[in-house]
């Protein structure tokens, strides 16, 4: 751990944890290790540091003395050291470590407090001024000890925190920016063509030279809304970058211009008719109207590339799809989800005022809580209770709509193992409260029905760790007993007439135990 | 013939199957599944006890009803079922893996608590030696690993280890292979003779029954059978 240079003492011997020899990338200077290097950067190049100039000051202590590290530091005027405590050889101890200090570990005061630490605790450097007060602005830097660290106004232990949002927004706002006119570009284009289309048909259909002039209109008025790229430089498709050849032929997309193919697989371009096309942009200001010219029958499409089609229309799609109703389990799962939002607002109170009640019964048993608090415990009680009534019955609800596709079939089944779990879950507090209202004898006997509606819910006197262990037994006892009977099944084919006997005492075995785990479970076993 | 009722119990992948499949088939699969529940399989060795009885000069036929268990944790509900009534139990480790020696002792210590000494014979293996043939015993080597052979392992627990486990405890012992197949059958042997010995009186006795017993204890098929001439009799 040797370094070079003339201020040289603290980086080498701070280095606690020897990871990897760096240096510094303004001077080259080695260090031991990076927090050497990072105090380096902050004292000698000032980083982390408002001030302007700031001379290699650092000065440090051993054994009481101080050893000037830097010629400028005869300058600087001394920093206070009336406070500093005195070092007694042999009895001085080490302020973090309680280690006795000596030469070898070294004995440095902290600049701020003032008291002795060996060189390993004294790791950090904070801005003091000259009567050793913190003064982050003009203070310059000193070793000082972690307690001081810590404790500086404004300090914390997970760094500094600059918040980037305004700068991602303005990167983010450009972006959409130019998003958003390209879109009105294809818009404007969009909105051109249609109506140049429209008139066109409109002025020819019905006349002989339909057929003739049609087409020739209709491709130089093409070629007006946007310019077509020239197809000779263009030799693969601009979306699925396959080559154009005999078979795969060039097309232009009217509203971008850009040469794409036709594969009806990889869908880079469609020929799309107009009518189904301002009926899905039915928001821009078209000079015909879908249902008034009857758009929907004429017999004009244009072609448009999948990227146009996605920049117009996917946009336009969700936020219809948004705006319709949702199908009936998502609608369910909604309102699912806001009751189980009440329940999640109210277990809190409930269980808090639950585990006072507790304390005070068990503080005093013969005290009779206040019954304020117990009407008030009832009424949270039913409260929750009700809901939980109102998620299970949602729950039975949306399990009986029948799912359009497999996809809802699966959604549907993962709610149903949710919204089992959650009841399970945080209906447990609710169980607990009848075994201390109970002795309190008659007077709350009066929620019987609710009481009874609870365990309803409940699984009864069992824990759910318990119910999962029994349902996790009763799933292997049965895998076995099928399992004994298909090998009861192979022995008899092979007349293993002995076997059998054996299994079929196993199997008997099983079922017993079958029978016994599932008459344990009651309601909670399988159905 | 003699029945006797044996489990396999122990660790995951320790080889209890492979060891089962060894003994009754005499195959080895490299690619075994892990067992679902519990397997059940059986064979008959003779065995040749020297009692000095004169009736098995020939060999005791023995046969073994053997119950493979699943080692995962989920299956552990079904152990007691099969190693209640058991006469032997096979607790398996694997002497690559560490703590599959400590889950045989769990299963040691839960078979002497739930089913009693006496009746059990207990017979603690060490699976797999083929994985340290070049170690051959407590010395570990690592430089047996650093072979160009991928399958060599390093032993993890020492014979001399197991071994003296196996003596505080009263249990019989034994390093085996199921790939080789070294030792496994006379793992069977042995059971077969010590639980032999253990029961003799009670064969011998039975045995006797029978033998003094003579034509008392059987039944005359003929009696049983439906007079031809009895008129109320359907076979006329």
């Amino acid at each position: 751990m040797v370094s070079n240079g003339t201020s040289s003492d603290t980086p080498s011997n701070l280095s606690i944890m020897d990871l990897e020899n760096v240096s510094c990338p303004i001077c080259l200077k080695k260090f031991d290790n990076l927090q050497a290097l990072n105090k380096h950067l902050d004292v000698e190049h000032e980083f982390n540091s408002n001030e302007g100039s700031l001379g290699s000051n650092e000065s440090s202590t051993v054994n009481g003395k101080a050893t000037k590290v830097n010629s400028s530091a005869d300058k600087v005027q001394k920093l206070k050291r009336s406070h500093w405590e005195k070092l007694q050889k042999g009895i001085s101890h080490c302020q973090a470590c309680g280690r006795t200090l000596n030469n070898e570990i070294g004995a440095i005061n902290c600049k701020k407090c003032g008291k002795l630490h060996c060189r390993r605790h004294l790791p950090n450097m904070i801005k003091l001024d000259l009567s050793a007060r913190y003064e982050p602005e003009k203070g310059k830097w000193y070793n000082c000890c972690h307690d001081c660290f810590v404790n500086k106004p404004g300090y914390n232990d997970y760094g500094k925190a600059i918040d980037l949002t305004q700068k991602f927004f303005k990167l983010r706002n450009m972006k959409k920016e130019d998003k958003n006119l390209r879109l009105l570009q294809l818009e404007n284009r969009f909105v051109r063509l249609v109506n140049g289309l429209v008139t066109l048909y409109k002025k020819y259909n019905g006349s002989i030279i339909y057929n003739l002039k049609m087409n020739n209109e209709m491709s130089k008025l093409e070629r007006t809304v946007t310019p077509w790229r020239d197809d000779r430089s263009v030799l693969y498709c601009n979306i699925c970058s396959e080559p154009f050849g005999l078979l795969l032929r060039k097309h232009h997309c009217r509203l971008c211009g850009m040469i794409v193919c036709d594969n009806t697989y990889r869908n880079c371009s469609n020929q799309i008719d107009i009518g189904y096309l301002v009926s899905a942009a039915s928001d821009l200001p078209f000079d015909y109207d879908t249902e008034r010219d009857s758009l929907s029958e004429i017999p004009v499409s244009v072609r448009l590339c999948s990227h146009c089609i996605s920049m117009l229309f996917v946009g336009r799609k969700f936020s219809k799809d948004v705006e319709m109703p949702l199908s009936g389990i998502f609608a369910k799962y909604e309102s699912m989800q806001n009751i189980s939002k009440v329940i999640d607002s109210l277990l809190p109170t409930f269980e808090d005022s639950l585990n006072n009640l507790k304390l005070e019964t068990f503080r005093d048993s013969k005290r009779v809580p206040d019954p304020k608090n117990l009407n008030e415990l009832a009424r949270l009680r039913h409260k929750l209770l009700n809901s939980f009534n109102l998620y299970n019955t949602l729950t039975r609800q949306l399990i009986c709509i029948e799912p359009r596709n497999h996809v809802e079939r699966q959604l549907q089944n993962s709610i149903k193992t949710a919204s089992a779990a959650y009841i399970n879950e945080k209906i447990l507090p609710l169980k607990s409260l009848p075994a201390i209202l109970n002795p309190e004898g008659p007077k709350t006997q009066k929620d019987e029905p609710e009481v009874k509606k609870l365990s309803q819910l409940m699984i009864e006197n069992m824990t759910i760790k318990e119910v999962k262990e029994l349902r996790q037994e009763l799933m292997v006892l049965k895998e076995q007993s099928y399992l004994i009977e298909s090998t009861i099944q192979d022995y008899k084919k092979q007349r293993r007439l002995e076997e059998i006997v054996t299994l079929n005492k196993n199997l008997e075995e099983l079922h017993s135990r079958i029978h016994t785990v599932q008459s344990k479970l009651g309601d909670n076993g399988f159905s | 013939m003699l029945q006797f009722k044996l489990v396999l119990l122990g660790d995951s992948s320790v080889g209890k199957s492979s060891i089962v499949h060894r003994f009754v088939k005499d195959t080895f699969d490299e690619l075994r599944e892990s067992t679902i529940g519990a397997a059940f399989l059986s064979q008959s060795i003779t065995i040749h006890p020297n009692d000095g009885n004169e009736a098995n000069a020939k060999g005791v036929v023995v046969k073994f009803e053997i119950w493979d268990t699943a080692g995962q944790e989920r299956y552990k509900s079904l152990a007691p079922m099969y190693y209640r009534n058991a006469n032997a139990a096979l607790v398996v480790y694997d002497i690559t893996q560490e703590d599959s020696l400590q889950k045989a002792r769990n299963w040691v210590d839960e078979l002497k608590n739930k089913v009693g000494d006496d009746d059990l014979v207990i017979y603690l293996l060490g699976n797999k030696v083929d994985l340290c043939l070049g170690t051959p015993d407590a010395e570990i080597s690592q430089e047996s690993n650093e072979d160009g052979d991928n399958e060599q392992k390093v032993r993890a627990i020492s014979t001399e280890e197991a071994k003296q486990y196996a003596q505080e405890q009263g249990l019989l012992f034994r390093e085996v292979s199921a790939k080789t197949g070294e030792g496994v059958k006379d793992i069977f042997q042995e059971i077969g003779e010590k639980l032999y010995d253990l029961k003799r009186d009670e064969i011998l006795s039975k045995q006797n029954r029978q033998i003094n017993g003579g034509n008392n204890g059987q039944v005359d098929i003929h009696l049983q059978r439906p007079s031809t001439n009895d008129p109320t009799s359907c076979c006329s």
